[in-house]
C-alpha cells in the first residue's frame, strides 16, 4: 500500500506538471525532488523513532540505540513532511532556486497519504496509527474486540476536503497552495492526534508538538514572505 | 568538449529513487515482522522480510554512495572551475575605448 501511494502521488505529480507546466526547468524540479526524498525520508525516520521515546530511553539504557536506528519500521508522515520541506528549502538556498517550488506538490501529497491511510487502516494494530476506543456507532474492531476512532477514515475524508481546496481554479499566489496543504495538514494533526494512544510529553504527543513548531515556521515564512513581497511592490 | 562527468550522470534521480526505495523497504519490513510474528504462512512473510530487509541494506548502500560520489565530484568541479577560469589582464578602469584615450572630448 506504501509503495502504491508513492506511485499515486507520482503520478498526480506528472499529470499536474503536464496540465499546468512548472515554474522550474527539469533539471532545477529533480534538484527538489531529490532535497525531498531525502529530507523526507530523515525526517520521517526521526521523528518516528523519537515518537516512542520511551523505546528510545530503553534502548539508551542498554546501550542498543544503534540498533533501533537501523530497525525496520518506525516512520511519520508529519516528520516526512517537515524533513522533505527543510530539505527542499536547503537545496533551493545551495542551488540558488528562487521560485516557489512546492505548489506541484499539494495534490500529489493530499492523494499519496490518502492512499497510505487505507494501508495503515489494512494493516490495524499492527501500523500503531490506531484511534482510541470509543462507542460510536462507526467505531472499527481492529481484531483486539475493542471498537475505535477510525481515525485513518476521518483523515482520509480531511485530506480530500484539502485536495479539492488546493487543486481549486482560484488564482493563489505562488507557493498558496502548498503552505495551505501544509498549515492545514499540521492544524489537523493537533487536533486528530488527541483521539490516538501515544505517549504525551505536557499534555500532547511528539508529533503534536512538531506539528505545532512546523506551524510556527509556516508563520514566520509567511510574514516573510509578505513582506518581501511589499518591498518588491513599493520598488 | 564532452560534459563534465556531475552533468553525465542524473545524480538527482538516482538519489530520489533510491531515498523512495530505501523508505518504503524499511516500513514495508517492520510491518511484515510484526505481522509474521505467530502469523498463519508465518515462513512466507519471513521469507519476504528478508527480501525487503536486502533491498533496505542494498538501497542504503547505494545511496550512501551515490550522496559521497556526488559531493566529491561537486567539490573537483567547483576546484576545476576555478583553476581554469581566465586571468584578467587588465582591471576595470583600464579597459576603456582606445578611442577614448586619443580623443578625450
Amino acid at each position: 500500500m506504501e509503495t502504491l501511494a508513492y506511485a499515486a502521488g507520482y503520478a498526480v505529480f506528472r499529470w499536474q506538471q503536464g496540465r499546468q507546466g512548472d515554474v522550474v526547468s527539469e533539471p532545477q524540479r529533480w534538484t527538489v525532488l531529490a532535497a525531498a526524498a531525502v529530507g523526507a525520508l530523515v525526517g520521517s525516520r526521526l521523528l518516528g523513532i523519537a515518537e516512542q521515546w520511551p523505546t528510545v530511553l530503553e534502548a539508551w539504557r542498554t546501550r542498543k540505540l544503534a540498533a533501533l536506528l537501523f530497525a525496520p519500521g518506525g516512520k511519520t508522515i508529519v516528520g516526512g513532511l517537515l524533513g522533505g520541506w527543510l530539505g527542499v528549502e536547503i537545496a533551493k538556498r545551495l542551488s540558488g532556486i528562487k521560485q516557489r517550488t512546492g505548489d506541484l506538490f499539494a495534490l500529489p501529497l493530499c492523494v499519496g497519504i490518502a492512499v497510505g491511510r487505507v494501508g495503515c487502516l489494512l494493516a490495524g494494530l499492527a501500523d500503531d496509527t490506531y484511534g482510541k476506543p470509543t462507542s460510536l456507532p462507526w467505531a472499527v474492531n481492529l481484531g483486539d474486540g475493542i471498537g475505535r476512532h477510525p481515525v485513518q477514515v476521518y483523515e482520509i475524508l480531511f485530506l480530500m476536503v484539502v485536495g479539492a481546496v488546493v487543486s481549486s481554479k482560484v488564482k493563489l499566489p505562488e507557493g498558496a497552495r502548498f503552505r495551505i496543504f501544509l498549515g492545514s495538514y499540521l492544524a489537523w494533526r493537533v487536533a486528530i492526534d488527541f483521539l490516538k494512544p501515544q505517549p504525551l510529553v505536557a499534555g500532547m504527543n511528539l508529533i503534536q508538538w512538531c506539528c505545532v513548531a512546523g506551524l510556527l515556521l509556516l508563520a514566520l515564512d509567511f510574514s516573510r514572505g509578505g513582506k518581501a513581497h511589499d518591498e518588491q511592490t513599493a520598488d | 568538449m564532452s560534459k563534465p562527468l556531475i552533468d553525465r550522470i542524473p545524480f538527482t534521480r538516482i538519489v530520489t529513487v533510491l531515498a523512495i526505495v530505501f523508505g518504503v523497504s524499511l516500513g514495508l519490513c517492520g510491518l511484515t515482522l510484526v505481522v509474521s510474528n505467530g502469523a498463519d504462512g508465518a515462513g512466507f512473510l519471513m521469507g519476504l522480510g528478508m527480501l525487503e530487509l536486502i533491498a533496505m541494506a542494498l538501497s542504503a548502500l547505494g545511496l550512501l554512495l551515490t550522496l559521497v560520489a556526488w559531493v566529491t565530484l561537486a567539490v573537483i568541479g567547483s576546484f576545476q572551475a576555478k583553476v581554469s577560469q581566465p586571468q584578467k589582464l587588465f582591471d576595470k578602469e583600464d579597459d576603456t575605448n582606445l578611442d577614448d584615450r586619443e580623443n578625450p572630448d
